[in-house]
């Protein structure tokens, strides 16, 4: 019976140990200089060097800023958006609405690597390459399919009595949406933020192909430039993977419950 | 049964309904329009485009068919197919099995905290940006990494081997990536199938005797095939279009990856570099479009095989 409860709880932490390993690594080894990491290449070396992180932060702080501005633009947008959108189809009946609601859903079909190529060219012809707005945009139109999808099937959810009662006291549309539906809606306005955030930091191919100037690259893409400018010099390399990978895991951390029922619901979408 | 259209009835006509709801077809004009320009067109001229010439610097020409028959003639795009199926398999087993025998793991574990934060733990490399893991991985088979040192440790030197210059072990180096396999969202997918099996089914099979082994598989797997096939069908759609982390390990933006000498090409990565390096647009979009009808054929085979598991329904 002991040795079933060990078995069980080893088998756990092993396997834990195992997905953890290649960034403990990388977190040891950042700290060290290169001298170091040859004479001591699995364990910690003191002292530390934090100047590996100075460095990186140099370079990918501009990166992160790009990262911050550019997925929170899209986020409030696709918020803005998909929550009206949701709105209306979810509560008011009228023509076509099952023909739009539809051909909204219908874009879920559409995978990535049929629209790469095509939504690169318009973005070349429109001359909007090495701008912000060739990030923004494109994802803030992608962003709504799924959001519109989430956030009309909970505007449905909520009972048409406690809408019915607003409107008898004389609420209108707009007030309806966003003194009513709006607050009851904070859950999945959440998992709206925690998808669209995951989808939209850590994309790497479009950003990559679509922006080449180092002043506006985000992360993902910012990463590679950083890679390549650091060959050989593993400490800072390595403390610029760890900066980079920060921000979302602080936040994680920090809205745990929210993360955990967004990641989920993002995928249940199928 | 219904009212003709000349009686003065509670029946409005399209227009006059369309013409009464003129507000919210306003507040969705918005949404539609970003819709149209960035994601219908972009579909639609993909279906165009793929049977132009789009050459950049030449002039756009139609050539009907030719790049489909190219396609065909092509040995990359062969060759590339034959290692996305191997990719596929694996990637289907690794994301299949491990995510559920840490579900299972997780499952019995006695408390509810610890359930909880055992899952945390194993979400949180989801939210690492794919490009540093990538990055790492590629450190780590390099000749400096971790990969070869284990194995000088434990005395093995001689399997030690450029993983990712050998056309023969590249792809397998790739495969490995993401070992052990546990990703956050199968778990968490997985987990929550184990979490709605009712109770009273849960105590039944106690009551009956069952041991773990014979409950898991028994008891629990019926109600884990409706998340099993999500995962499949997301994991194939995945593994299909995904060549960021091939390019990354074996190219890293230096143009030359899916080598060596197409050993681990996909045809995701092969789209990617005829558009991106050697221009060729068009080609590119006809690539594309093969890609989405297999996807699309194989989703709904998927789709239509899975169905007819027979499903426990919850009294």
């Amino acid at each position: 019976m002991r040795l079933r409860f060990f078995f069980h709880r080893s088998m756990l932490a092993v396997l834990a140990i195992l997905t953890f390993f290649p960034f403990v690594f990388l977190f040891i080894t950042s700290f060290k200089s290169l001298p170091q990491f040859y004479r001591h290449f699995w364990i910690p070396a003191f002292p530390l060097h934090l100047k590996n992180y100075v460095d990186a932060w140099d370079e990918i702080a501009n990166y992160l800023s790009n990262s911050i501005m550019v997925s929170g633009a899209t986020l409030v947008a696709v918020l803005a958006l998909a929550s009206v959108a949701g709105f209306i189809f979810a509560r008011y009946s009228f023509p076509g609405r099952k023909l739009l609601f539809g051909a909204v859903v219908c874009l879920l079909l559409v995978p990535g690597s049929l629209t790469l190529v095509p939504t690169f060219m318009l973005m070349k012809d429109l001359d909007w390459l090495n701008t912000y707005r060739v990030l923004i945009v494109p994802f803030v139109s992608g962003g709504q399919v799924v959001a519109i999808f989430l956030m009309r099937n909970y505007f449905a959810s909520i009972p048409e009595d406690l809408f019915e009662s607003a409107r008898i006291d004389g609420a209108s549309g707009w007030r309806l949406f966003l003194h009513l539906g709006l607050p009851l809606a904070k859950p999945m306005l959440g998992v709206v933020c925690i998808v669209n955030l995951l989808g939209t930091w850590n994309n790497f191919i479009w950003p990559f192909v679509t922006v080449t100037d180092s002043n506006k690259s985000v992360v993902t893409n910012g990463l590679m430039i950083f890679n390549s400018q650091y060959v050989g010099r593993l400490g800072p390399m390595f403390a610029g993977y760890i900066i980079a990978s920060l921000p979302l895991v602080i936040l994680f951390l920090m809205m745990t419950r929210t993360f955990m029922r967004g990641i989920t619901s993002g995928a249940i979408k199928v | 049964m219904s009212p003709t259209s000349g009686r003065a009835s509670e029946r409005l006509g399209l227009a006059e309904r369309m013409w009464k709801n003129r507000l919210l077809y306003l507040c969705l004009v918005p949404t539609f329009t970003l819709l149209l320009i960035f994601n219908y067109y972009p579909a639609l001229s993909a279906f165009q485009k793929a049977f132009y010439r789009y050459d950049v610097g030449t002039k756009a020409e139609f050539i009907g068919l030719s790049h489909l028959l190219r396609l065909v003639r092509d040995p990359v795009i062969w060759k590339s197919a034959g290692n996305l199926l191997k990719l596929g398999l694996f990637g289907l087993a690794a994301g299949l099995i491990p995510p559920l025998i840490a579900a299972e793991l997780i499952f019995h574990l006695r408390s509810e905290r610890w359930r909880y934060y055992s899952r945390v733990i194993f979400v949180i490399p989801m939210v690492v940006p794919g490009v540093a893991i990538s990055l790492i991985w590629r450190f780590m088979y390099g000749d400096a990494g971790p990969v070869s040192a284990f194995l000088e440790l434990i005395g093995a030197e001689s399997l030690i081997r450029g993983w990712l210059s050998d056309p023969h072990t590249v792809l397998y180096a790739i495969m490995f990536v993401g070992f052990p396999f546990i990703t956050g969202l199968n778990l968490l997918i997985y987990y929550s199938g184990l979490a709605n099996i009712p109770d009273s089914i849960l105590d039944a099979a106690k009551i009956d005797g069952a041991g773990i082994l014979s409950t898991i598989f028994r008891v629990h797997l019926p109600f884990l095939m409706s998340p099993a096939r999500i995962l499949s069908i997301m994991t194939v759609i995945a593994v299909v279009q995904g060549f960021e982390r091939i390019l990354i390990i074996t190219g890293a933006g230096e143009g030359t990856g899916g080598g060596p000498g197409y050993a681990s090409m996909v045809p995701g990565l092969y789209m990617y570099y005829q558009a991106f390096s050697f221009k060729r647009m068009g080609y590119a979009c006809a690539i594309g479009l093969a890609m989405f009808v297999v996807l699309l054929v194989i989703t709904m085979l998927q789709m239509k095989y899975m169905r007819s598991e027979t499903e426990y329904v919850p009294e």
